[in-house]
């Protein structure tokens, strides 16, 4: 595993702890708690693109989750649903290995 | 009178249970294999409501696997050495609905009598432990492979402590928690 590799695995474990804790928390005060962290989630893959790390199935990930994450405020079955599904594939990725 | 036979009754597991502190900061030390089988073992020999035994027992050792599990786990603090993973197996126990805690209620009876069994082994050994049950179930149960109808639900983080025995904090039995015959309320005297 080079750097690059190291790198990328590093910031996909920090996006899916911050997905996961995003799903335990939904529905639990502060209301505006889970939002912050899937805004957390966005962010790391953000970093990851503006690194010029991400390859297409992270950019894919990442474009349009802004305004996903915006329309799940105050939703608590859609913003639980978006978390898991952040988790899934963030778990599938750390599976598979860093993209070469 | 509360709390009579606290400060007299003394015997080598009584003891252990004394003195047994729950583990979060773990050092990098490995542990030896056997000692991880063992405290998976006395996890899976713990009593179980109706003899069902429901509970299946995942041991983790593998660093991407633990990092992965890590990565899914808020209720962990630091990388352990190793997990057991306490999972249940819905297919043993058909006439239960995992979504109804009126007809699941013994199961989680089972979760506790087997993570304890394993903080006591553990112990033993001289290696931290603790129970973890803030992790994403779905993220985790995919990482270890699980087929969708055994759902894990607790993580006993296990590993050789990164902290100073002096930090370890004294464990006080509250007074007015063990009564004889009758429960008496606390008085104020």
């Amino acid at each position: 595993m080079d750097d690059r590799q190291r790198t990328e695995r590093a910031f996909i474990e920090i996006a899916a702890y911050l997905a996961s804790a995003a799903s335990l928390s939904a529905g639990e005060p502060p209301s505006y708690g889970n939002l912050r962290l899937l805004e957390g989630v966005q962010r790391v893959l953000d970093a990851l693109i503006d690194l010029d790390i991400a390859d297409g199935e992270l950019r894919t990930l990442a474009s349009g989750l802004g305004e996903e994450v915006t329309g799940s405020s105050g939703d608590v079955e859609r913003s639980q649903a978006l978390a898991d599904r952040l988790v899934a594939a963030l778990v599938a990725r750390l599976e598979a290995g860093p993209a070469g | 009178m509360s709390d009579p036979a606290v400060a007299s009754a003394s015997s080598p597991l009584l003891e252990a249970i004394r003195g047994r502190r729950v583990e979060r900061w773990f050092s990098d030390e490995r542990l030896a294999e056997a000692d991880v089988m063992a405290i998976a073992e006395a996890a899976a020999r713990a009593p179980s409501g109706s003899g069902f035994r429901p509970n299946i027992f995942v041991a983790v050792t593998e660093r991407d696997q633990i990092r992965n599990l890590f990565a899914m786990s808020p209720g962990m603090f630091s990388h352990p050495a190793a997990m057991l993973a306490i999972c249940i197996d819905w297919t043993v126990l058909p006439y239960l609905r995992p979504d109804d805690p009126s007809t699941t209620h013994p199961t989680w009876f089972d979760i506790g009598a087997a993570f304890e069994n394993a903080l006591l082994v553990a112990d033993e050994a001289g290696i931290g432990a603790c129970p973890v049950t803030s992790f994403h179930r779905a993220g985790a149960g995919a990482i270890l492979g699980l087929p969708e109808t055994t759902v894990p639900y607790v993580l006993v983080t296990l590993g050789h402590s990164a902290q100073p025995q002096e930090y370890r904090m004294p464990k006080r039995l509250r007074r007015g928690r063990i009564h004889r015959d009758r429960y008496q309320e606390a008085s104020d005297g």
